[in-house]
């Protein structure tokens, strides 16, 4: 047996484990498989308060609640499924909203997630 | 599905165009091609391909042109052809001088042992990175900053950054010295010509390659130490063994695959390399291997000035103990190398050397604060040397234990070929002092950074210790032999029974119970979202403390190796021996304070990036911030104007 039998058991060796760590990276980088959902303002340095919710769990409804200060403005229900991420709008004039603080409270599977703005 | 197997298929071809062809031509071109076996030309290859891609990317860099996919090509196929041109002309004028081709052949049982030693090797690795394969590692984050720095610009990077004053503002990107351009052309040229993607597997699996290239170095290394032992096949699998499959986990090996220390991985495949050449080019008297063993060293002074540093003091160890142990002959050696030194080919590289170090790139760390951080009395107390006990655990047990009483074969090992004692004996004892005793050599770096070198020299030693040991008894005479032979049989595998579970507990030891990509693709799903948010007069602060994969997030901004800004590890800010800005951990431990305050003024910060699970109440009390992003490990607060 010579030296070369050994060289392509190392390359054929290392191809399989690139292949097979390249397909684990490939799996683990997918949103998709963690199980997690994020809540986020549409445009995070003005006073819209429209929001988005991002999925990549399984469940697929979620209710959310906005708020000023402790007072429930508006709330309502979404469905989103796994990889989509949904745009809700929220249409309420801000002058009525001064100096008060606005949170967006989204549920889902018994988990709660906030966000907010604090109107000057 | 397609994509992923074409992604693949890209990615395996470039590795074989980038790391082994450039390699090849160079010793075609050398006309050295016969002398070497094909493993050794394989590990060669691969070892001189980097260097070779380096180099050319300086060029490109330096002479104007874009670092891009053409380019990088172009220059790869003028290399190759004009080594084909070197190699058909040396063909030509050589026609009467045939040299003899080196034999290829192990014993089938010898070549079947080392292919399963190789697979155990990849196969533990494997195991142990499938945990970690997913990029968050801190060092591979900076790192691949860099690279995508030159894929993205398609020039060379200039290695500098902005820092908070002490009057809270940010100053002006200012050169720093702990990057080496080596460690990142290599990954960009592959990220180039594959395309692959930076968060990704692809830097670790380059990593990988490499850590596999150093360990099969070792393993030719020790072959050509002990050419003219009987045992050599015997040894050289042995040292196979306590550098392949046992210990493999711990650093310097797959710990520092996952981590990025890619420096530390390239020298560790460097140095064993270098020293071959030089043994091969004082035993045959040869200059051709001389100019590439100064080619590899030239190269590694490109790519880590720890491994060169080091490479340095054992170069300089064992031309000492060659001269304590040759004394009486040491002129007429000295005659030898001045003309191996005064030699054409040797003189064209350091010509090369000095062309391109004070001409075409200077290597960051050639200045005086840089050097001075390196050599003097130790300054930290991480620096003053490791206990005898550290050491151990650092070399592994079995193998130090081992290897210590190899040492003391070599010092007595009159018969053994003098090059290659001296050689080993200058290479762990100069580590083991570097180690050790620090203070005495004036060396002032990490004593635990020295350590994570010793492992490969100790293996050899302790390969070597072994087997004189035994086939000593072994060849003794039999009346005076009072050890049966089944009982000397009973006692070899006792022993290498003692190394494998030693090996393999640390091995052990070393596995991950789970991966953190979760938290991390929370951080970089973040960073998308603000990188697609941020304006020109828009400043970051991102916590290192509890975010997962932190490091990365500069490279969704690609807007400066300190963009964002970070709050270090909190020790970092408590310094008796200098004033360190405070401003990265007031503005997210106490944003309310004057002291934050004004940071946040001078600096212009206007985001931070935090885990609410241990930052989020201080921000939730001010009226100032709003938090506008919220994942379960990640949020996102903006300092409203």
């Amino acid at each position: 047996m010579n030296n070369k039998t050994i060289i392509f058991s190392t390359i054929f060796f290392l191809m399989l484990s690139f292949v097979f760590l390249a397909i684990v990276e490939k799996k683990a980088s997918d949103p998709n498989n963690q199980n997690i959902w994020m809540l986020y303002f549409e445009n995070p340095q003005n006073q819209a308060i429209d929001f988005k919710i991002e999925n990549h769990s399984s469940n697929v409804s979620f209710h959310w609640q906005f708020a000023a200060d402790k007072t429930i403005i508006k709330e309502g229900n979404a469905i989103v499924s796994l990889g989509e991420t949904k745009n809700i709008p929220v249409s309420i004039s801000v002058p009525e909203l001064a100096g008060k603080k606005i949170t967006i409270s989204v549920t889902s599977d018994s988990k709660v997630k906030e966000i907010y703005k604090n109107f000057p | 599905m397609l994509s992923f197997i074409s992604s693949q298929f890209s990615f395996f071809l470039t590795l074989g165009l980038i790391l082994f062809v450039p390699g090849l031509c160079l010793i075609a071109a050398t006309g050295l091609q016969r002398n070497f076996s094909s493993l050794e030309k394989f590990i060669l290859s691969f070892s001189l391909s980097i260097i070779v891609v380096d180099f050319i990317l300086i060029l490109i860099g330096k002479s104007g042109f874009t670092i891009n996919h053409l380019n990088i090509l172009g220059a790869l196929t003028i290399f190759g052809a004009v080594c084909l041109g070197i190699y058909m002309y040396r063909k030509n004028a050589d026609t009467k001088k045939s040299t003899e081709k080196t034999s290829d052949n192990l014993p089938a049982k010898s070549s079947l042992l080392v292919i399963i030693l190789i697979f155990l090797t990849i196969f533990i690795k494997t195991i142990y990175l499938q945990d970690v394969i997913f990029p968050t590692a801190t060092d591979m984050g900076h790192h691949m900053y860099w690279t995508k720095t030159i894929a993205t610009t398609g020039a060379l990077p200039k290695y500098e950054k902005a820092d908070i004053l002490q009057d809270n503002t940010v100053s002006k990107p200012a050169p720093i010295a702990d990057f080496i351009i080596g460690e990142h052309l290599i990954f960009a040229a592959i990220a180039i010509i594959s395309g692959a993607q930076f968060i990704s597997a692809f830097p670790i699996l380059v990593l990988f390659l490499i850590n596999v290239m150093s360990v099969l170095a070792i393993f030719i290394l020790t072959k050509e130490l002990f050419k003219d032992s009987k045992n050599v096949n015997l040894i050289s699998i042995l040292a196979l063994f306590l550098v392949g499959p046992l210990y493999a986990l711990a650093s310097p090996q797959a710990k520092f695959v996952s981590g990025g220390v890619i420096g530390n991985t390239i020298g560790n495949l460097f140095i064993p390399m270098t020293l071959l050449l030089f043994l091969r080019a004082f035993k045959e008297k040869k200059s051709t291997y001389f100019a590439l063993a100064v080619f590899i060293a030239l190269g590694m002074a490109y790519t880590h000035h720890l491994s060169t540093f080091v490479f340095i003091f054992i170069a300089f160890f064992s031309l000492l103990i060659f001269g304590a142990l040759n004394f009486k002959e040491l002129k007429t050696y000295c005659a030898q190398w001045l003309k191996l030194v005064f030699s054409p080919a040797v003189l064209a590289i350091f010509a090369l050397a000095i062309v391109f170090v004070f001409f075409i790139y200077t290597p960051t760390y050639l200045n005086s604060s840089a050097i001075n951080t390196a050599v003097g009395a130790p300054s930290k107390a991480s620096r003053a040397g490791l206990t005898l006990t550290q050491l151990k655990s650092t070399a592994g047990e079995a193998r130090f234990a081992l290897a210590a009483v190899a040492i003391v074969i070599l010092l007595l090992a009159k018969k053994m070929d003098k090059y290659p004692r001296a050689f080993l004996l200058g290479w762990t004892i100069s580590l083991s002092i570097m180690s050790l005793r620090p203070d005495w050599l004036f060396v002032d770096i990490p004593s635990d950074r020295i350590a994570s070198y010793v492992i490969f020299p100790s293996a050899i030693a302790a390969a070597y210790g072994f087997v004189f040991i035994f086939s000593k008894i072994k060849t003794a005479n039999p009346e005076k032999n009072y050890l049966k032979q089944s009982l000397l049989f009973y006692c070899f595998f006792v022993l290498i029974t003692f190394f494998a579970v030693s090996g393999f507990y640390e091995n052990s030891m070393a596995l991950n119970t789970g991966n953190n990509a979760k938290e991390a693709i929370q951080t970089y799903a973040a960073s998308t979202y603000l990188a697609g948010k941020l304006k020109a007069n828009d400043f970051v602060l991102k916590d290192h403390n509890y975010l997962t994969g932190d490091s990365w997030v500069k490279l969704f901004f690609m807007r400066g190796y300190n963009f964002p800004f970070s709050r270090g590890y909190f020790k970092r800010y408590q310094d008796d021996t200098k004033t360190r800005e405070q401003c990265t951990n007031n503005m997210i431990s106490l944003p309310s304070s004057p002291e934050a305050q004004k940071c946040f003024a001078g600096t212009k910060i206007d985001f931070v990036m935090l885990n609410p699970n241990n930052d989020a109440a201080q921000f939730n009390r001010l009226n100032d911030f709003w938090q506008v992003y919220t994942a379960d490990n990640i949020a996102v607060f903006y300092k409203a104007k």
